[in-house]
């Protein structure tokens, strides 16, 4: 099974998800704007390269071709 | 299969909908213009849902299946990445470039490596898929694994690897190392030409590249262009340089299907 979302319906995920949008465009937990949600790495994600979420659900996927190959042998 | 699921789903809308647990495979987050939080693409195989149409009570129980499935290994991905994901697992399974990519193996770095298999990925997918995108996937290599990831992405869509460094390799393990870091580390081999390049830049890179290239011994340099405007640069470029420099024994390709130049000076 497949849980997928549009390009539009970001901000929908987001929120049932209990994230916000910063000022600068940086995910954050809905309850503390200044915790800046990470991916794998260690980085913090901006609205635009939110790919999506992975087991544990803080885990969060960016939708670059590298993050996605890293993805792909999980 | 994920029983349970759709189960919880039917419940949140009281039932209204009867699902046959193995016909819909995939559930879509979407906004639609449908009076109903969730409609059913029965062609596609797919359950569209609107989560502004869900009351609070419904996205948060909506939120609590979402987060069971996602704990149980499922991937909550927007679909585009969704679509590239699945063509990775293609990709990784084997394809036409999986011989070419594994001669690399242990013979180059790891970011380099990384680098070029994404860059088959890509050419794997300009070949089957011919996406519209390509420009941003190849910046993401870039971004990631610098001006070198860049190169290689470049070098890789030529044909290089596959035409130049293998069979170098598979001469002399010497050899394969010193051209490696003259055609990947120092570029002495190419330039190619993007639309950032301004004339000026174009005419001192091929000024320098050619004096580089006596250095290194080399006897040829290839210009890669796409596309109109670039390729009518490229052109304009060498006239300017025949002009006021020296005139350049210039030999030219054109591939009429992507609106590749490739121009070879032979240096003297």
């Amino acid at each position: 099974m497949k849980i997928t979302f549009d390009e539009k319906s970001k901000s929908e995920v987001l929120d049932i998800l209990d994230k916000a949008v910063d000022a600068s465009g940086y995910i954050v937990e809905k309850d503390n704007a200044n915790q800046k949600v990470l991916n794998i790495d260690g980085e913090e994600v901006k609205i635009e390269e939110f790919a999506g979420i992975r087991k544990g659900s803080e885990v969060f996927i960016k939708n670059d071709l590298p993050s996605l190959m890293e993805l792909s042998k999980i | 299969m994920n029983n349970w699921f759709f189960d919880k789903l039917t419940k949140l809308i009281d039932g209204k909908f009867s699902f046959n647990n193995n016909s819909f495979i995939t559930i879509n987050i979407t906004k639609n213009s449908h009076n109903s939080p969730i409609v059913l693409d029965d062609k596609n195989k797919v359950l569209n849902v609107d989560l502004k149409q869900f009351d609070d009570k419904q996205k948060e129980q909506f939120k609590e299946i979402t987060s069971k499935s996602i704990d149980e290994g499922n991937y909550l991905l927007e679909n585009n990445s969704f679509d590239i994901l699945e063509k990775l697992y293609e990709f990784n399974k084997g394809n036409d470039f999986s011989k070419h990519l594994s001669f690399f193996n242990g013979k180059i770095n790891d970011d380099d490596y990384s680098a070029l298999e994404l860059s088959f990925f890509l050419r794997n997918l300009m070949v089957n898929h011919n996406p519209t995108n390509i420009y941003d996937y190849k910046k993401n290599i870039s971004d990631r694994f610098g001006k070198r990831g860049g190169h290689i992405a470049n070098l890789c869509t030529a044909g290089y690897f596959e035409e130049l460094l293998i069979p170098i390799g598979k001469t002399s393990e010497d050899d394969f190392k010193y051209y490696y870091d003259l055609i990947v580390k120092r570029e002495a081999l190419t330039l190619f030409i993007h639309r950032d390049l301004k004339k000026s830049e174009i005419i001192s890179i091929i000024k320098n590249k050619i004096k580089s290239a006596k250095l290194y011994g080399l006897q040829v340099l290839y210009i890669h262009s796409r596309g109109k405007r670039n390729n009518r640069t490229i052109r304009s470029c060498l006239d300017d340089f025949n002009k006021n420099h020296f005139k350049l024994d210039v030999g030219e390709k054109v591939i009429l299907e992507y609106d590749i130049l490739v121009l070879k000076i032979t240096i003297k």
